[in-house]
């Protein structure tokens, strides 16, 4: 091809590439969603020490608390999905429009595999037979491939790389023996509240920087300014 | 040479419809807003360009609600893929190195 045409196309197909880096890091929704589960899991955190609280000292009502947190879960939830749901979970389309990726499936089996994996050990440290730090290792280690796995699959790699790589660097820290917090909430003996917490800054942390990307990456696309340089040469008459 | 003119499709080389159909073909589909942001074109400069790609079947126009407004999304159609390979192969031909 003439020297011109292959400029053309080559910058075509920076400017697809661009397209499809914008395309697949928009995170805005999970931005609230992380944010969401962070408050409940804060919530929760008080409702059961102070029940146990109110167990220790011998006054009765120590249900009121925990029936608080668990409402309040519910209801969060609940508001959160009907919000994404109301916005069909595009956040950025009435800025800057709608833009669909081809995804592909994700297979219940994998589906299956994330709950036994992620989940399972947290039975076993609640039953006692796998310490937290052990437990909370292999569930974050999970939560990183199943991101790094769903990420591919829903083309939404940048959030699915970053945060994927940030529950592993989490897994390898309490691997080594970095304190696993909220371990004795309630004398509970149970890393769950960890989890979610150590999965909510993480997603947090991933969406900011994501966002940031993202907005990057559209001022680079306006930036390009594809056909000023081609309308010269190109008239539409068509 | 006359022949590898004739088949360079017009319609495609242009450099607005190019770009809405490379975009078309590494996504699934897209609506009016988003072609308007990305390509920095006025709105009926984009519109004419849309309505050219759609009488030619080279792209599909879905229209439904989303709640109580109308929406409007494109999405590149079979013809349209095909054409849009023929189009960089015949160029190829036109332009050798």
């Amino acid at each position: 091809m003439s020297d011109d045409t292959e400029k053309h196309k080559a910058e075509l197909e920076k400017f697809s590439r661009l397209i499809g880096r914008y395309a697949q890091s928009r995170s805005l929704g999970l931005w609230i969603g992380s944010a969401v589960v962070f408050i409940d899991a804060m919530v929760m955190v008080g409702a059961i020490e102070l029940a146990w609280y109110i167990i220790e000292k011998g006054d009765s009502g120590w249900w009121v608390p925990l029936a608080f947190g668990v409402l309040w879960v519910i209801v969060t939830a609940v508001a959160l999905i009907r919000y994404e749901k109301k916005l069909d979970y595009g956040f950025y389309d009435k800025q800057d429009g709608r833009v669909e990726v081809k995804k592909e499936k994700i297979p219940i089996w994998a589906f299956c595999a994330f709950v036994l994996t992620v989940f399972g050990p947290v039975i076993l440290n609640f039953r006692g037979f796998l310490s937290s730090r052990w437990g909370l290792t292999i569930s974050l280690t999970f939560v990183g491939l199943f991101s790094f796995y769903s990420s591919k699959k829903h083309r939404d790699r940048a959030y699915g790389v970053l945060f994927g790589g940030l529950c592993l660097m989490l897994g390898t820290a309490t691997a080594l023996g970095i304190p696993v917090p909220l371990t004795d909430v309630g004398h509970q003996k149970s890393y769950l509240l960890a989890l979610f917490l150590y999965s909510a800054v993480a997603s947090l942390a991933t969406a900011v920087v994501v966002h940031i990307y993202n907005r990057a990456v559209l001022r680079k696309i306006k930036q390009m300014k594809l056909f000023e340089e081609w309308q010269g040469s190109e008239a539409d008459t068509q | 040479m006359k022949q590898i003119h004739s088949n360079i499709n017009r319609v495609i080389h242009e450099p607005v419809r190019l770009a809405i159909l490379k975009i078309l073909t590494s996504v699934k589909e897209v609506d009016f807003n988003f072609l308007l942001t990305t390509l920095g074109v006025t709105k009926g400069n984009l519109a004419t360009h849309i309505s050219k790609l759609e009488t030619t079947g080279l792209i599909e126009v879905k229209k439904e609600f989303r709640g109580k407004k109308p929406h409007t999304s494109y999405r590149i159609t079979k013809k349209g893929r095909r054409q849009f390979e023929h189009y960089w192969e015949n160029l190829r031909i036109l332009a050798p190195e």
